[in-house]
């Protein structure tokens, strides 16, 4: 015999100083990154202080946000929880960021998951879609698009 | 460095899909460690510590003491529970060869959960082990991390995708020679190619299955190792690192952290030529493209070199240095007993053990690793040799 069950858990996290002004302005279209104020590295996405000098960073400033594929895939499966596929996804660098983040790309014509995989490229420039109602998240940007 | 540590006995379950399981979680458990107990002639009574290891999210329950009843609840014993995600059981290996190295005990089991065997998708819950603002809202997974680093690896070093097909060839090939493999029908590469795509550019065949069954293994001090059994493997060298958890840091090309990990763990154990000195190797190979990059950090090869060792048969069972003769996690993801399984694995080869994939020789030094964490935040590297 088998059992089946799940569990539905609720969480309610506060994002801290650099995280909420990140999350606060993509409400308003823009992406902001910060620095650490000892080695100056920038973070986009920001973060709440510098990973390598556990040093502070400085205030979140707006910051250009185009960006460059470094790195992607497109998921063929259906899984329990994650988006429809085929959805590509990859890894994105804005700027000279010493971080890079992950979304989806999309606004591509394409006829078939194969299609979409050869129609992304390894270093093609990618600019944001913003989703239209927006609530302090990383999917108020819907997704990024070719630039 | 303190006293010298034995893995005197490997105990293992048959391992079989998640959804053909009918065995309950602690009865794999038990059959684990009852096995790695029978084979010295040891009961839970001779037994001074355990160390487990599990990961949160996968075992339908979020605490260790569901499996209370296989680790001597009855003998009052101490019980380490350590989680590094999918590295877990090399952790425990780890902690288990610290305890007795210190002298803080003797006789000490090891086990790593059948972690896997309740889940109903591993995808819906991989995905919840990413950060829940950043990543885990992006359909990250084990499987589309593996799947941009083996599109980034094609585009930079211009190899065909057909790559991926002759690992993971290899490893079915491999599988179909262990009994404890889950996957034993030795896919061929035209059958590999043929399956289904999963996540540009991996297909079915070149990712994990989802198994149950579990491993244990009994490790001891010298003295009680060499009274238990005639072929002790002794832990010439055991070291592990870490890595940032959001994987926005990553070049999605190398696993660097575990080229410093392997420099550094070849300096302590005085290997100058790993694919010369090495007589078999155990690395963790959830998804084919692993293997490229296990080879090229663990300085098998140089950087966009591993296909080649893979086409001229250098780490076939009968290679130079055979490399997952087990078929590793690809054909066998039995959670974070896998992690434990490639440290059984070698102990195994060492021992003379291995059945159909022994490796010629027997085998006198063998390297083991774990990879682990939601996007492999850990590794974990075992040198181990036998008298």
């Amino acid at each position: 015999m088998r059992k089946r069950y799940s569990m539905n858990l609720d969480y309610d996290a506060p994002l801290g100083n650099a995280y909420s002004a990140f999350m606060e302005n993509l409400k308003n279209e823009k992406l902001v990154g910060n620095r650490c104020t000892k080695c100056n590295r920038l973070y986009v996405p920001v973060r709440p202080f510098c990973d390598i000098c556990a040093e502070e960073t400085t205030e979140p400033v707006p910051v250009d946000s185009g960006g460059t594929v470094v790195a992607y895939t497109v998921y063929c499966i259906e899984s329990l929880n994650l988006p429809k596929p085929p959805f590509a996804q990859a890894i994105i660098k804005i700027g000279d960021a010493a971080n890079s983040f992950m979304h989806f790309l999309g606004g591509i014509q394409y006829k078939d998951a194969e299609d979409l995989k050869n129609k992304i490229k390894i270093g093609m420039k990618v600019k944001p879609v913003w989703a239209k109602s927006k609530n302090g998240d990383i999917l108020d940007i819907q997704y990024f698009t070719p630039a | 460095m303190g006293r010298k540590v034995g893995i005197v006995s490997v105990g293992n379950t048959e391992y079989t899909s998640t959804r053909r399981e009918t065995r309950e979680k602690s009865e794999i458990s038990n059959a684990a460690v009852k096995q790695a107990l029978d084979n010295v002639g040891l009961t839970m009574k001779d037994i001074e510590a355990v160390v487990y290891s599990s990961v949160d999210g996968f075992e339908g329950i979020n605490r260790a003491e569901r499996l209370q009843p296989c680790f001597g609840q009855s003998y009052n014993l101490p019980l380490y529970s350590l989680n590094t995600g999918g590295t877990g059981g090399a952790s425990a290996f780890k902690e288990a060869y610290h305890l007795i190295a210190a002298g803080l005990y003797d006789l000490v089991i090891v086990f790593a959960s059948a972690t896997f065997n309740v889940v109903v998708d591993n995808n819906q819950i991989l995905n919840t082990a990413w950060h829940p603002f950043f990543e885990k809202p992006i359909g990250e997974n084990v499987i589309t991390y593996a799947a941009r680093l083996a599109m980034k690896y094609m585009d930079t070093y211009k190899w065909p995708e057909e790559i991926f097909a002759e690992v993971a060839a290899k490893l079915h090939r491999n599988a179909a020679k262990n009994p404890y493999a889950h996957l034993r029908k030795g896919y061929t590469f035209d059958e590999i190619m043929a399956s289904p795509m999963l996540s540009y550019p991996l297909r079915l065949y070149e990712v994990c299955p989802v198994s149950s069954g579990a491993v244990c293994l009994v490790m001891a001090e010298e003295s009680r190792a060499r009274s238990l059994t005639d072929t002790p493997v002794w832990i010439k060298e055991m070291a592990s690192i870490s890595d940032t958890f959001l994987t926005g840091y990553r070049d999605s090309l190398h696993f660097d952290r575990l080229k410093i990990l392997a420099d550094r763990i070849y300096k302590r154990a005085g290997i100058k030529n790993p694919v010369k000195e090495l007589d078999v190797a155990e690395t963790f190979v959830p998804m084919a493209n692993f293997e490229h990059l296990h080879y090229e950090a663990m300085g098998f090869c140089e950087e966009g070199q591993a296909p080649e060792l893979i086409k001229d048969g250098t780490t076939e069972i009968d290679g130079k240095l055979p490399v997952n003769p087990s078929g590793t996690v690809l054909c066998t993801n039995s959670g974070i007993s896998a992690s434990l399984t490639r440290y059984a694995e070698v102990a195994l080869q060492l021992m003379g053990k291995a059945e159909g994939r022994q490796v010629k020789g027997p085998p006198r030094i063998g390297l083991a690793h774990a990879w682990g964490g939601s996007n492999g935040q850990y590794h974990a590297i075992g040198i181990l040799e036998r008298d």
